[in-house]
């Protein structure tokens, strides 16, 4: 993907190792982060976070230079969260991008169809996670978004043994509520 | 009805693409940023990733922050390895059992013993070096950051002053308020007292009684930082 003017213009402060050091971390993140849904606008949010990132920075450089990598990633971070609030919000992003290319692209992972039976699903699933008692709920909710047993425990202060068990139950009522609403993932 | 695999429930919890009705209730990203990094904790971390649970957005902006930041602590990585069964409830507690299971039972007995004399020899450290008169900071996340107001007590709106202690002097805090529902309020930087007015136009929305949430951030001479966990006040 080539860099763009603002990109370039930016290098007086980020250097170009910098910068594809930082988007191919957040090209890697996004990928593994970001579901089926998102495959066609993966490299969109990428580059538009990247361009927010270096005018912010930018704008930041006359009162702090010295950006550290860590600060870096989380403002590189903060500008693909709203890239990813703005498609939710209405499938658009802040480059004028047009839309019918966006829909016209295919899917990297699924169909519309399968896309469209998973966003189902999905709410489901948060639908009945609304519904738990409060520490399976987040305990469930930690374990979908990826967590093993001992990162679950250390994220919520729990121990392992109480984890474990919150998660299982929490889990059985998820499926027990997604068999009641006739959902099958 | 087949009972559908964990990783299936995965992946069908990342496809929901909503974002919450009120996107104003859509924490701030760097409160997301420091739950994935584990220095979010108590009720504001409980909060977001209840939020996370019905608002997909957020949800991948979780997962976004935690993939970031596994490339620089691995610590934050799933512990996976490539003989456990596919199935994600299987990966999650093989992370416990074959640990257990490849351990001989005596090493879990002279571990318990050697923990024994370590305290032993710390807490005899620890009365040795430090004299009555001075301060003992702790190295947990939060160091020493204790709220010095009471959260039960009602504020009046023109005098919400968050007061804290436990750094030492020269220390310089950041302070950031929310509501119980984490929507941002008030960020402050660079106050050099150990307290801080809320503006009052910064809580004109919030309904009497309110609960909010404030965290303290303390940039210590020496170069640490240390951040507390999350307070309460309350708002009359």
């Amino acid at each position: 993907m080539a860099m763009s003017d603002d990109e370039r213009h930016s290098d007086r402060r980020l250097s170009e190792e910098t910068v594809a050091d930082l988007r191919s971390r957040l090209e890697r993140a996004v990928a593994r982060a970001c579901p089926s849904w998102f495959a066609s606008h993966r490299d969109d949010v990428v580059q538009n976070a990247l361009l927010k990132l270096v005018r912010r920075l930018e704008e930041e450089g006359g009162r702090n230079p010295d950006f550290s990598p860590m600060y870096l990633l989380r403002a590189a971070h903060g500008a693909a969260v709203d890239e990813i609030r703005r498609w939710c919000r209405g499938g658009k992003t802040t480059l004028a991008l047009d839309q019918e290319v966006l829909e016209r692209r295919p899917s990297a992972e699924a169909g519309p169809e399968r896309s469209c039976v998973s966003r189902e699903i999905g709410r489901a699933i948060q639908e009945c996670l609304e519904g738990l008692v409060g520490s399976r709920q987040l305990a469930v909710t930690v374990f979908l978004q990826g967590s093993t047993a001992p990162e679950t425990s250390r994220r919520l202060g729990w121990t392992l043994g109480k984890t474990e068990k919150l998660v299982y139950r929490g889990l059985a009522d998820l499926r027990h509520c997604l068999r009641e609403k006739g959902v099958e993932p | 009805v087949t009972t559908p695999s964990d990783d299936r429930l995965r992946e069908e919890f990342a496809s929901a693409q909503n974002i919450a009705v009120d996107a104003t209730s859509c924490p701030d990203t760097s409160l997301i940023w420091d739950s994935a990094a584990e220095t979010l904790t108590g009720d504001e971390n409980e909060s977001l990733l209840r939020h996370t649970s019905t608002c997909g957005a957020c949800a991948a902006s979780w997962r976004l922050a935690r993939e970031l930041l596994s490339e620089d602590l691995p610590q934050a990585l799933p512990e996976e390895t490539p003989d456990t069964p596919d199935d994600a409830s299987s990966r999650f507690a093989e992370g416990r059992r074959s640990r257990a299971r490849s351990r001989p039972w005596w090493l879990g007995l002279a571990a318990a013993a050697m923990l024994v004399l370590a305290v032993s020899f710390f807490a005899i450290q620890q009365f040795e070096t430090v004299g009555p008169g001075e301060p003992l900071y702790r190295t947990t996340p939060g160091g020493g950051l204790a709220a010095e107001i009471d959260p039960a007590a009602p504020l009046p709106r023109d005098e919400v002053v968050l007061r804290w202690s436990g750094a030492p002097a020269g220390t310089t805090y950041d302070i950031r308020a929310t509501t119980d529902r984490l929507a941002p309020l008030h960020r402050a930087f660079g106050i050099e007292q150990a307290e801080h007015r809320v503006p009052q136009d910064a809580l004109a929305d919030l309904p009497p009684g309110a609960v909010i949430l404030w965290t303290v951030t303390a940039h210590l001479p020496d170069g640490r930082r240390w951040t507390s966990v999350s307070f309460r006040a309350t708002v009359e």
